[in-house]
């Protein structure tokens, strides 16, 4: 499903270089839930970001559903993003102007010949399976860390991705909070999704299918 | 509809959330097409083809004095001078002459100091103004106490402008209103005037002098060289059989758009406007684009957040654009809307309106220049105001982005 070969990333500035990435070889299959975890800085994130095309390697390939996507152009890495992979980030990113049902449609503003009243149906689907439906009209503002959250994952999931690719989702939630994050994740993950998650947490990363450890920008087994 | 309001609403928040930039925006583009719209109108004015330069590079002017070949005055010309000149003159259609003085008028029982043009009949037909109320003279009015008024003057003193029929007293006798033609620019008419009347009824006061400026309109198909030619033959065969002058000078004999273009500077008019505009428009997008750039940094992370969605970099670039389109739209509607209250202020405080006459900058606004000006300029400074900031924000990488960008 996903593929990275030889991925290298490496951050330059002005007075320093600083490798994120050393040689970074993995296969994401499909239907699995992978844990990325290591200490910060390590590299975890840019990983996860490479495989999700939002950020380019310095060297290597990524491969997403055997096409070589590091080569694509914009456009079409943006198709990719938009109909292959779901994003959850650790601080949600949802638009504050924008109510909780217009949040979870905004991907499909950007799919050609979606239709809007389907796609409002299946966002009403997406939220009552995360048990937002009596929030709908809410602004991020008036809505707690966890419901933020659920808010992008139905957000993830409206687009109908392949992958979704989760940077630290219960990094700034309560461990109760968390925890009911993390069941909707692993319910997901048994419905078919294939979800890979940077995480810090030990026992999160031990309900997952697979864990990957990243120490300095290389992988450790 | 739904994703036009999606696309849309946050565009809204965030003008909403930042209003003083939102605002400088809106106004100085005001401001900046206020500027634009009467630059490039008047520039209009005194190239283009309106009233009373509809026929102008084909109406020739005379001078009111014959000089010699050394430029001394040597002969004031009268009608009666001009109507001998024109016996010798081939090929034209129609020519007017007529006389300006200053003159205390009575109106509504109170004196005012207006300047009057005395005209002769074929006056309208040179200059062709456009009647919106009553007529030109008749053959008849021409030997009556009869007076036509500018759409202003008659604004002026009479409710709704309706002026057919009043009566006006100067220089001891009573005239009847019988005509009121649309204002034109004081520009284009190379003067305040406001009140024309028979050349029958002048009395040559103040001035004391019978001179008359004198204009020679030709036929359409006919060149500018021979026009000049059937001109100047019978100004120098006039020169030398009535005043004995060998040589005149024809040096003050041209069309009116050679007038209106030395009057007005020339090429160097269109050059200076270029200048302008390019400055006037040059320093609100600086500032503008600093402001956008500042605006966008801010959203950096809402960019970020579209282009991990699926947004492509020409539709982040779009939606940041967009905004800036907003403002940009909403500031040149209010410019061009701002026009006439500002021309009107013009005319109303820059001495424009003097003792003289009842005259106005711009009588009305030419679509046709705003959709092939001011428009095109109007998404000119869009694209530059709006399109520069917008590329150099997307030009970062989704991930830098969606950090907040480089602050």
């Amino acid at each position: 499903m996903i593929t990275l070969e030889n991925i290298n990333k490496t951050f330059y500035t002005k007075e320093v270089e600083t490798r994120a990435l050393e040689n970074i070889n993995l296969t994401v299959e499909k239907g699995e839930f992978v844990a990325i975890m290591g200490p910060s800085g390590c590299g975890k994130s840019t990983m996860l970001n490479i495989m999700g095309l939002l950020d380019k390697p310095t060297d290597g390939w990524v491969i997403i559903d055997d096409v070589r996507a590091d080569l694509l152009y914009d456009k079409d890495m943006a198709r990719i993003r938009n109909q292959k992979l779901g994003f959850i980030f650790q601080s949600f990113h949802l638009i504050p102007s924008l109510n909780v049902l217009d949040n979870v449609l905004l991907p499909m503003l950007y799919r050609r010949g979606s239709s809007h009243s389907e796609n409002k149906k299946r966002a009403l689907e997406i939220l009552e399976k995360v048990g937002l439906t009596h929030r709908l009209k809410h602004f991020p503002s008036q809505l707690s860390g966890g419901q933020c959250q659920r808010v992008a994952i139905a957000r993830a999931l409206i687009g109908e991705p392949k992958v979704i690719l989760a940077d630290e989702p219960t990094g700034n939630l309560d461990s109760k909070m968390g925890a009911e994050i993390m069941d909707i994740l692993i319910r997901l993950n048994r419905e078919g999704t294939t979800i890979v998650m940077v995480t810090h947490d030990e026992k999160l990363a031990q309900e997952t299918g697979r864990i990957l450890r990243l120490f300095d920008g290389k992988l450790v087994l | 509809m739904g994703k036009l309001r999606i696309y849309f609403k946050p565009i809204w928040y965030n003008i909403m959330h930042h209003k003083a930039y939102a605002g400088f925006c809106v106004f100085g583009t005001m401001l900046t097409f206020v500027f634009i719209t009467i630059l490039l109108q008047v520039t209009n004015v005194i190239v283009g083809n309106s009233v009373t330069n509809v026929a102008k590079e084909r109406t020739v002017s005379l001078p009111e004095v014959l000089r010699n070949e050394f430029d001394i005055p040597v002969k004031g010309l009268n009608s009666s001078d001009i109507r001998t000149l024109m016996n010798n003159a081939k090929g034209y259609e129609c020519y007017t002459c007529y006389q300006y003085q200053a003159t205390s008028v009575k109106v509504n029982g109170r004196n005012y100091d207006y300047g009057v043009l005395f005209i002769d009949k074929a006056y309208w037909d040179v200059f062709q103004f456009e009647f919106i109320q009553g007529h030109s003279f008749t053959d008849g009015e021409m030997q009556m106490p009869c007076m036509i008024v500018s759409e202003r003057w008659a604004k002026k003193f009479f409710r709704e402008g309706k002026a057919i029929g009043q009566e006006i007293q100067f220089q001891g006798e009573t005239y009847k209103i019988t005509g009121v033609v649309a204002d034109v620019s004081f520009i284009a008419q190379g003067g305040a005037i406001s009140l024309w009347v028979p050349e029958k009824f002048n009395k040559y006061i103040p001035t004391g002098n019978d001179y008359v400026s004198s204009y020679v309109l030709y036929p359409e198909k006919m060149s500018v060289d021979a026009m000049m030619k059937s001109i100047t033959d019978a100004f120098q065969l006039y020169g030398k059989v009535y005043c004995n002058v060998e040589r005149s000078s024809v040096k003050a004999i041209c069309t009116v758009e050679q007038m209106m273009l030395r009057r007005y500077g020339g090429d160097l008019l269109l050059t200076g406007v270029g200048a302008i505009l390019v400055i006037l428009l040059l320093i609100p997008i600086l500032n503008i684009i600093l402001l956008s750039m500042a605006n966008a940094s801010l959203r950096n992370s809402e960019i970020g957040l579209q282009r991990a969605l699926g947004a492509t970099q020409k539709e982040a670039f779009m939606f940041i654009l967009m905004e800036n389109l907003l403002l940009v739209v909403l500031g040149t509607l209010g410019g061009i809307l701002l026009t006439f209250p500002i021309c009107g202020w013009i005319d109303k405080w820059g001495s424009l309106n003097n003792s003289v006459g009842e005259v106005t900058l711009l009588p009305e606004l030419d679509w046709t220049l705003f959709f092939i000006s001011a428009l095109p300029l109007m998404l000119l400074f869009s694209l530059l105001s709006g399109g520069i900031p917008a590329w150099l924000a997307i030009k970062h990488s989704i991930m830098e982005m969606l950090k907040g960008g480089e602050k």
